[in-house]
């Protein structure tokens, strides 16, 4: 069973960022990595699968649906520097977030998206914090919330944006080992990681981007030295300049 | 229309608030190509109505202290604006800084807070001094057409100071603006700059105010940068534009106001000035031909265009001219180009299809061999590609894959130079 | 025969309870207890979408959107007039102007501001700057060619607290009403696009729709303070109240709720005040200057008083430490 399949997926992003033709099919449970440099397009990548950003061309599957069908079977954690941690939210509130669609849209709160909320609380271990506004939580704790949400979202698929970027080792352990139960219990999680050195310990696969799919499939078949080369290595800069310059001419600007 | 156009700047009458209003456009455009590099557009919005308190007080100070002659009460309003627009800058930073205001919300209750305790002070005034009170609200639409040649020539000394300062500072505007943290690298204090500028936006706003009004003095502080930006390159010339931007349309606004006027209403010259100078800002976003919107999609469509034609040349050279069916304008179009005769390919059309040719089977090359990419995925990529003409790209192409022979479907590539030997298939 | 009259500021408030106790009927309403009505009509409508315009960093958008309101009411009066043949531009707005021209500034608004956004790629601050702005000058010519008036007057902008009638206290909680009706309904909702945006368009929320339905409340609520308070006042309660609530709070409902009281408090105390400059010392203010006055008073009290409290905003205190 696929949880991804995704077909010649093209994508403009704003002025930046670009996919180009990029197909990949990713089994289920797994612990997946998305790596390469910066501005490759892993969070227009992330963005995409979210349906936040519509591609030029390509098609999505989520277990064999469309985008469309699938709303809600993806859980999203954001960029931690996205997220405006002034908001006077509870952490109860926040996770109760991803049981939106469970209420009905005139009601503001209902039994079953409560119950589901404790649930997942519970789950993550952030019981005791529930009544904390999300700003007064530490790093770990703030992302062990969105991970929580999408629990209490009943996703299958989980999309992580750079979720140890500022967090202390001992933080990024423990997250990492909630989410291997999590996917222990049959969840796919795909990561946007930034840190090679650490790819072979926790992930079984590993998606290598850098505007085009350099290679996707297990870690010990895929990671090595010749395709990490590929992703980081100066061989981009005919492709990356040449697509710039396409997407200027096609959209006239000088 | 010249000679009436001439009217406003010689007759004796209409000189002072023409020549008035246009010296005052010249600071606030110049200032204002400053603010929108700075993206603080809004903040213009927020000054401007804190001003109004200074402006009350003042006005009412002057009126208890001396009653001296209608001419020289500008100055110390002017004065009292000012030091009323920097208090609201300073509450400005408090809030932001110490309080932790979001920016916006800064915005909008100083400029709200500022500009309701003015009209607080300006409703009592409207009891006991009318007059004044009538007086002192001639800034927040602005009045033109009641400036008098002290206002000129106190405008005109402000808009000389600021272009002095501009000028003073004009290399540490510029590293500041583009990239403080390498202009401190430069021993430039970003921070005495960041000052610096400010005290001349609040200059700027205090001189405008009295021409557009305060309600309208943030669209026209940028109004004429937004009209010169598209058009420039350096910030030299960008401040060459704006003010020529802000010149012309504080004449124009003027001459409109005037001819327009009738024995009850006129057109009032603050709305107009500011009309004219949006229509260039919006004039310049659409038209321009760098940027401009229009520009730009006319440009995308010619790209497109002679993409069409590429492939179709392409395609004669692939198949034969028999086997590729042309449409009449497409057929034209070769033939203007030179690329093809009643026969077929001429010698520069295969030329030029080889040089397609040739290019798309090198990014196949490249997209396999040093990107990993599968082989029956990097054709529709090569097919983008290989519309892409630049000077040394095929060049450096050829030096980095090491000329290859052959490209990954085993198809012959056309050598650079001579023509394809086997022919067209 | 004002029972109000000369009272100073307690007696002021003793007359006002004494007259809830007795029976009032709305024939017997005085010009202060009208003005009471009306403010705190006012404010319970605009602090309720201020707190969202607060959180979603969209005030100087109801900055613009306020100054466009006068063009809205200019064009939807020069529509009707060519179904109806009112004579005489006296600024009297009955509903249907009202809803038309609420609908036209906000569609207005926000449609200019993006296009020069997304299709002319002007920067965001300009954008709204110069939409509004423009906007604004439109309106003014139009108004001054149909009035053949050059003298618009201070009074779009601060209203004219003393010539409220009883039909203004309907209208302005009529628009309270809707606001709150439309409020409960989409809360949530609001919530949710206001923090997490990508979320909401993930999990199919029309954000777009929202954003609008937002946009043309505040217009309508901006409208319907149109002669009461004027453009200013509304202004300093979407953004004031709001920022003294999160001073005392960090949870939503509490926010909210303390905005809210915060809101109909200094709209009271407005009058109140105002009553008493000119009851005590002869002095006569405008009344939504006093309340805005008030407000900014308001917050420099709580700023002082919460300085060192651990629940408020200005120190970060991070409670927990491990992961």
């Amino acid at each position: 069973m696929y949880s991804l399949e995704i077909e010649q997926l093209t994508v403009n992003y704003e002025e930046t960022s670009v996919l180009w033709d990029i197909s990949l099919s990713l089994p289920d449970k797994k612990m997946v990595a998305v790596v390469g440099p910066n501005g490759a397009g892993k969070s227009t990548f992330l963005k995409t699968l979210l349906g936040g950003v519509k591609p030029i061309s390509g098609s999505i599957l989520l277990y064999g649906q469309p985008l469309e069908k699938m709303r809600g079977h993806v859980g999203y954690v954001p960029q931690r520097s996205s997220v405006d941690w002034d908001f006077p939210i509870t952490a109860f509130d926040l996770v109760m977030m991803g049981c939106f669609r469970q209420i009905k849209w005139f009601k503001w709160v209902s039994k079953k998206a409560r119950h589901l909320t404790e649930q997942a609380l519970e789950m993550v271990k952030m019981t005791p914090f529930a009544q904390q506004q999300i700003g007064q939580l530490s790093g770990g704790q703030q992302q062990r919330l969105f991970i929580a949400r999408a629990l209490a979202q009943q996703a299958d698929i989980y999309l992580l944006d750079e979720p140890f970027a500022g967090v202390d080792i001992v933080t990024e352990t423990a997250l990492m080992q909630l989410l291997k139960e999590l996917r222990d219990a049959g969840k796919t999680i795909i990561i946007v990681h930034h840190d090679l050195s650490s790819v072979e310990e926790h992930f079984d696969w590993v998606v290598l981007l850098n505007t085009c799919l350099i290679a996707a499939g297990p870690v010990s078949e895929i990671f090595n030295a010749q395709n990490i080369q590929r992703t980081y290595g100066k061989r981009h800069l005919f492709l990356e300049e040449a697509i710039f310059q396409t997407k200027k001419n096609s959209t006239g600007v000088l | 229309m010249f000679s009436s156009f001439l009217n406003l700047l010689t007759d004796p009458i209409l000189q002072s608030s023409s020549l008035g209003s246009m010296l005052m456009c010249f600071s606030s455009s110049l200032i204002g190509v400053l603010v929108l590099l700075r993206k603080r557009s809004l903040i213009g919005e927020t000054l401007s109505h804190a001003s109004f308190p200074g402006i009350i007080l003042s006005s009412a100070l002057v009126d208890a202290c001396c009653s001296s002659s209608q001419e020289w009460r500008a100055i110390p309003i002017l004065l009292g604006s000012a030091i009323s627009a920097l208090i609201g800058f300073k509450m400005l930073e408090f809030l932001e800084n110490q309080l932790k205001v979001k920016t916006d919300s800064a915005l909008c209750f100083v400029l709200a807070s500022f500009f309701g305790f003015g009209i607080l002070m300006a409703s009592h005034l409207q009891q006991i001094a009318p007059v004044t009170y009538q007086e002192a609200l001639i800034f927040v639409y602005g009045q033109a057409a009641t400036m008098t040649s002290l206002h000129v020539l106190l405008y005109g000394g402000f808009a000389v100071l600021t272009l002095g300062f501009i000028l003073y500072f004009y290399r540490y505007l510029e590293a500041v603006i583009f990239d403080p943290v390498f202009a401190e690298t430069l021993g430039i204090r970003s921070k005495k700059i960041d000052h610096v500028l400010f005290l001349l936006i609040v200059v700027a706003i205090v001189i405008g105010i009295r021409c557009v009004g305060i309600v309208l003095m943030a669209g026209m502080l940028i109004a004429p940068a937004v009209a010169a930006k598209p058009l420039t390159k350096s910030l030299s010339s960008f401040l060459v534009f704006s003010a020529f931007f802000g010149v012309v349309s504080a004449f124009v606004g003027n001459y409109l106001s005037v001819v327009t006027f009738h024995e009850k209403y006129s057109l009032p010259t603050g709305p107009m000035i500011l009309l004219i100078a949006s229509g260039f800002a919006v004039g310049s976003l659409l038209f321009s031909s760098k940027n401009g919107v229009v520009g730009r999609h006319l440009r995308a469509r010619r790209f497109r265009l002679q993409c069409a034609i590429e492939n179709a040349l392409k395609k004669i050279w692939k198949e034969g001219i028999d086997r590729s069916p042309l449409d009449h304008k497409m057929r034209k179009r070769l033939y203007r180009l030179g690329w093809i005769n009643r026969e077929g390919l001429t010698l520069q059309g295969r030329e030029k299809a080889e040089k397609i040719v040739r290019l798309h089977r090198l990014w196949e090359v490249y997209l396999v061999d040093y990107l990993g990419q599968r082989v029956d995925r990097v054709h529709q990529t090569a097919e983008e590609l290989e519309h892409l003409i630049l000077p040394g790209l095929e060049k450096d192409l050829t030096i980095f894959l090491k000329n290859p022979l052959n490209d990954p479907h085993h198809q012959k590539i056309p050598p650079v130079k001579g023509v394809y030997e086997e022919g067209p298939r | 025969m004002n029972p109000y009259w000369n009272q100073d500021f307690f007696g002021f408030f003793v007359v006002l309870f004494s007259r809830l106790i007795g029976k009032i009927s709305h024939e017997d309403l005085f010009t202060d207890e009208i003005q009471m009505l009306v403010l705190s009509g006012v404010a319970i409508s605009t602090v309720t979408l201020g707190n969202f315009l607060t959180m979603r960093k969209m005030t100087m958008l109801a900055n613009s959107l306020s100054h466009t309101t006068l063009l809205g009411i200019v064009l939807s009066y020069i529509l009707l007039l060519h179904f109806h043949t009112h004579l005489g531009m006296c600024l009297h707005l009955t509903p249907s102007i009202f809803l038309l021209a609420a609908l036209f500034s906000a569609v207005l608004t926000t449609f200019c501001t993006e296009f020069a956004r997304n299709r002319l790629k002007l920067q965001e601050d300009a954008s709204i700057g110069l939409v509004f702005t423009t906007l604004f000058a439109l309106g003014i010519i139009l108004v001054t060619l149909f009035t053949r008036n050059s003298h618009i007057g201070v009074e779009v902008i601060t209203g004219n607290s003393d010539a409220l009638h009883v039909a203004d206290i309907k209208m302005v909680w009529g628009v309270t009403a809707i606001t709150l009706l439309f409020t409960a309904l989409f809360f949530r909702h609001w919530i949710l696009i206001t923090f997490d945006e990508n979320l909401a368009l993930f999990l199919g929320v029309p954000v777009k729709g929202l954003h609008y339905l937002m946009m043309f409340l505040t217009a309508l609520t901006l409208i319907s303070a149109f002669r009461a308070a004027g453009i200013l006042l509304v202004l300093s309660f979407i953004v004031g109240p709001p920022l003294i609530a999160r001073l005392w709070s960090h949870k939503l409902f509490c926010v909210i709720s303390l905005s809210l009281g915060f809101g109909v408090l200094f709209s009271i105390l407005g009058v109140a005040v105002s009553r008493f400059c000119l009851s005590v010392y002869g002095l006569s203010f405008s009344t939504g200057a006093i309340v805005v006055t008030l407000i900014a008073m308001g917050y420099a009290i709580s700023v002082l008083l919460t300085f060192r409290s651990s629940k408020g905003l200005l120190l970060n205190n991070k409670g927990a430490t491990s992961a």
